[in-house]
């Protein structure tokens, strides 16, 4: 007897996405069909303007905008509504920004503790995973320092560490290296795979062919398509 | 820890932080101090129990206002039907002794229920009993007892001297009685038998004012009614002096506190529209940010953050800036009251020693934590719900869009500003007309001393008074520079002096009319001295002596109502006797031009002046104009003549005529202050929106450049698109003004016009936001290219 098939943590069918215009309706994306199991580590390549960042952005629930349909952890999206939906972004996702988006009146604790905040947890248990966070990525020194007084690199670790912190089912990537140089960029990258090994389930938007190499699967899109 | 991370995100913006805080502290200052005002002299209830129930009293006959007779003032009472109480009072004085100096000071003689019917128990001691009537007993008030005994808490049953024999201290009235002035040093009960034994003066003299209480719940009208029924009654019983007159009555809250509701309400509505202004300033301002920090929001919505986070932490944020503008608030509340002369001499009943509790207590407290939210709500609200809407996608391509400011946030703060200022152009008017008034006298440089000389009025001291009287005016007559001096017992702007009879006999009155008139004995040259007008005949002279002819001088107005078209001149007129005996005959020798001797807002009232030594008065005022360093010196003058005369007041008459402005003066001034703050928060609204929008949309401007607009083209499509909010502002905001201006100019001294305020205001807007356009859109001509463009 085989074992079950595991369920896919995002399934899309049939998605689009439009922009109206006088002529018509731009499309950003067309028919996208995709599914990603759990663990996975995916990249979304594909040159500019070919509807990567909008696809993650479907993907994290910060775009509601569209048209198919859109399973995620088994919950069809495309029928919730935007309190549900609000929730299942609190429940599922980590965000990854290109450019690290810390926030610069906050101190390196205070940011991981941010998206904690949003989810009403208890302050005991948020100071544990605070604490805890640092001590893995191992910042524990620079807890108190602001992002301004930290390298890109540094950023970008305790953006991925914010981004964790909240254990999602599922850590969504936005050009990750994009903004650090080669050597700031691989550990990015190491970190990602580590993540990947030790179960989370990643998926990428890269331009660099060698860092979506180093993902499980990689995506395509061209004008809108997926390849 | 969230506050404490909101204070620190303020703090690393300290120009936006400064200017929400400047600009609704500014708001609520403005709006809490004419709360304070508003409270205080409006809104406070009145200190006494139940004091809805009462009604101040007055006589009336043939349109004529007068007070109540005694015989009406003790018998009434004791016929009101039950739950009814009435008291009543007049003002008397003496001279109190027991100072280094003789101190003239103010008292009232009251009927002995005073205190039950007002509804105040003294804060020492008791109140007055009936037999109080035939002995010295008096209830002194709160600040003789601080003045002269140094609050000793063993006063009851101790003397207050004063010349004429003792008083003997019963109680001590609180300080919050107040009524019926804050002047009045005691009370002490009347002598209802003496009065009777001046049989006529007991009927007919009518110097006593009333206060009715009604029982709890009962009807101001139907109050009233009982009081006329009871009235009608009594004068069945006592025929022809009270029937002939019918009794008023007026709200106690009303006449305590003066016809000043409704310009204090439209001042603080005028705050209010100040506060309005700066919170809208305030919403741009925190919407601007907002927008400039629209990609941490979109962070925030992408870890999670609910739209309700968002809100928060935008009205967070103002709530704390909201905070700290109230407290600046207070501050310059305090200031403005501590240095302004205007506010704390407003004319306005406020109790002049209430000093920073004016600002300092729980119900402005109360007000301040209202307002505050009432501009966290106005300041932050549209901008948390915009920014709430945005959403994460949105909010993190604005990061690479720019934002724009509403320009529409231009249009309630041009309306707004464009009503205050009108608001406070019809205020200056109405108190410029009233400067403006023709008085009929002019009384610049003048000043008197008033004493109440010896000996009792009305009986054989005519010559003493009189040869006293000659004897002052010789010696202030010395003063050095003294261009001219005189001595008169009326004193213009005070309604302590100046007597007045009901004249008879008259051509021009129908019947037993008789003519209210205020009779004036005069000695010097009064004319000269007091700036009054000779329109035919002559003044009076030291040739009018005692023995001479008598003569009289007599105002246009009287001459009109008294004779008519006859020629007055040569005519006589008869007064009542000065003391006791026949009415005096007395020839017409001269006509007055009318004058406003009351108030400048009331018009001139017959009068008549008779020479001093023809018609000698008990109480007088020495007059000197035109001396340097005169006050003191005209209170020498009498000192020299008596060293223990004691003078009742001594001043500037000028002072008086101020003093009697001082509201109408304070509406105007503040309704400028707010006016022109409102003008400065909405022209700095303009300015700000549009100097965003051309700094946001540098590489618009520098495209347009590379493609050939001229700087000048930048400029005029920047103001077109100021006046885009400025036109509807300013045609919503003369609308509303012309609307409330209906309503307030019915409130204020002379119906000014609603024309020139209206224009004024329309000009000032137009003019100064067409500047503030002008100015903020001007850096458009000079974005350099190179670094406009790089900077994307």
């Amino acid at each position: 007897m085989s074992s079950p098939q595991p369920q896919p943590v995002i399934e899309l069918r049939q998605l689009e996405k439009s922009y109206p215009l006088a002529s018509g309706a731009h499309f950003v994306l067309r028919q996208i069909n995709l599914a990603i199991a759990a663990g996975e580590f995916v990249s979304i390549t594909g040159p500019s303007g070919s509807g990567k960042t909008s696809l993650l952005n479907i993907i994290g629930l910060l775009d509601h905008d569209w048209k198919g349909e859109f399973k995620l952890s088994g919950e069809a999206v495309h029928k919730a509504n935007a309190k549900r939906r609000d929730a299942l972004k609190r429940e599922h996702i980590g965000f990854i920004f290109q450019h690290y988006h810390l926030l610069d009146d906050l101190t390196v604790a205070e940011n991981l503790d941010l998206p904690l905040g949003y989810r009403d947890i208890p302050r005991s248990e948020r100071a544990a995973r605070v604490a805890d966070m640092l001590d893995r990525f191992g910042i524990v020194g620079k807890k108190d320092l602001y992002p301004r007084q930290l390298s890109g690199g540094q950023q970008q670790q305790v953006a991925v560490a914010r981004a964790l912190i909240t254990r999602p089912s599922l850590l969504l990537a936005d050009e990750p290296t994009g903004a650090l140089h080669t050597d700031q960029g691989e550990k990015i990258m190491d970190l990602l795979e580590e993540l990947h090994r030790s179960g989370s389930t990643i998926v990428q938007v890269t331009h660099n062919p060698k860092h979506a190499a180093r993902a499980s699967r990689e995506i395509r899109l061209r004008d809108g398509w997926m390849e | 820890m969230r506050l404490m991370q909101t204070f620190r995100s303020l703090m690393r913006a300290p120009r936006f932080s400064i200017s929400v805080m400047l600009t609704l502290g500014l708001g609520l200052a403005v709006t809490l101090l004419m709360w304070a005002v508003l409270w205080h002299a409006v809104l406070e209830p009145l200190p006494y129990r139940d004091a809805g129930a009462l009604s101040v009293l007055s006589a009336e006959r043939d349109g004529q206002n007068s007070g109540l007779s005694s015989a009406e003032a003790e018998q009434l009472p004791a016929q009101l039907p039950p739950g009814y109480s009435l008291t009543s009072f007049y003002w008397n004085g003496t001279t109190y002794t027991g100072g280094e100096r003789p101190e003239a000071v103010t008292t009232v003689g009251v009927a002995a229920n005073f205190f039950d019917v007002i509804g105040i128990r003294p804060l020492l001691g008791r109140g007055l009993l009936d037999s109080d009537g035939d002995s010295a007993n008096v209830v002194i008030a709160e600040f003789v007892w601080r003045k002269y005994f140094n609050s000793d808490p063993n006063i009851i049953g101790k003397v207050f001297k004063e010349e004429g024999g003792d008083s003997v201290i019963v109680g001590v009235a609180p300080r919050s009685l107040a009524y019926p002035g804050r002047e009045v040093s005691y009370f002490k009960a009347i002598d209802w038998a003496a009065q009777r034994e001046q049989s006529a003066g007991y009927l007919n003299a009518r110097y006593l004012e009333g206060v009715l209480r009604a029982p709890t719940g009962i009807d101001a009208d139907v109050a009233f009614k009982a009081l006329m029924a009871t009235h009608a009654k009594l004068g069945e019983q006592l025929g022809a002096p009270v029937q002939d007159w019918k009794l008023a009555a007026q709200s106690f809250e009303q006449a305590r506190r003066g016809d000043v509701a409704a310009p204090l309400f439209a001042l603080t509505g005028l705050s209010l529209l100040v506060l309005l202004v700066a919170a809208t300033n305030a919403a741009h301002l925190v919407l601007t940010r907002g927008r400039q920090r629209a990609a941490a929001f979109g962070v925030m919505d992408a870890l999670g953050a609910s739209r309700g986070d968002l809100a928060r932490v935008v009205l967070l944020e103002t709530a704390l800036l909201a905070a700290f503008a109230a407290g600046l608030a207070f501050l310059l509340c305090w200031t403005v009251w501590k240095l302004s002369p205007d506010l704390s001499d407003s004319g306005l009943a406020i109790d002049p020693e209430l000093g920073v509790g004016l600002i300092l207590n729980p119900k402005l407290a109360l007000a301040a934590l209202v307002l505050s939210m009432f501009s966290i709500l106005l300041a932050g609200a549209y901008p948390a719900w915009n920014i709430a809407k945005l959403g994460a996608g949105s909010a993190l391509r604005a990061q690479r869009s720019g934002a724009r400011a509403k320009h529409w946030l231009g249009i309630p703060g041009t309306a707004l500003s464009l009503v205050a200022l009108f608001c406070a152009g019809l205020f200056l008017s109405s108190s410029l007309a009233l400067r403006d008034q023709r008085l009929g006298l002019n009384v610049d440089g003048v000043v008197n001393a008033q004493l109440f000389m010896r000996g009792e009025a009305g009986g054989n001291n005519g010559p003493k008074f009189a040869a006293q009287a000659q004897a002052l005016l010789d010696g202030a007559a010395k003063i050095p520079g003294a261009k001219s001096v005189a001595i008169s017992n009326g004193v213009p702007f005070t309604p302590v002096f100046g007597p007045r009879y009901e004249l008879s006999g008259g051509p021009a009155l129908l019947g037993s009319a008789v003519l209210q008139t205020t009779v004036i004995s005069v000695l010097g040259d009064p004319i000269k001295t007091l700036g009054y007008t000779l329109q035919a005949g002559r003044a009076l002279s030291s040739s009018d002596s005692a023995t001479a002819a008598r003569v009289i001088l007599v105002s246009e107005g009287f001459a009109k109502q008294y004779f008519g078209d006859k020629n007055p001149l040569g005519a006589s007129v008869a007064l009542p006797p000065n003391g006791s005996g026949k009415p005096l005959k007395f020839s017409v020798v001269g006509v007055l031009a009318d004058a406003r001797r009351i108030a400048p807002d009331v018009a001139p009232r017959p009068e008549v002046w008779v020479p001093f030594a023809q018609y000698p008065a008990h109480s007088l005022a020495v007059f000197v104009r035109g001396a340097p360093g005169g006050l003191k010196a005209v209170q020498d003058v009498v000192w020299q003549q008596d060293p223990t005369q004691a003078i009742f007041r001594a001043y500037a008459i000028s002072d008086d005529l101020a003093s009697l402005t001082a509201a109408p003066r304070f509406f105007a001034r503040f309704a400028g202050l707010f006016g022109w703050l409102a003008l400065t928060l909405a022209v700095l609204g303009t300015y700000a929106i549009l100097a965003f929008n051309v700094t946001e949309r540098a590489r618009e401007f520098a495209l347009r450049t590379a493609l050939g607009a001229r700087p000048m083209m930048l400029v005029r499509a920047l103001i077109w698109e100021s006046f885009a909010a400025l036109i509807p502002g300013l045609l919503l905001g003369l609308l509303t003004a012309l609307a409330l201006g209906q309503w307030l100019q019915m409130q204020v001294y002379g119906a000014p016009s609603l024309m020139l305020p209206a224009l004024l205001a329309t000009s000032l807007v137009l003019i100064t936001s067409l500047a503030a356009s002008l100015a903020a859109a001007r850096p458009a001509t000079k974005i350099v290219l190179n670094n406009a463009l790089k900077a994307i």
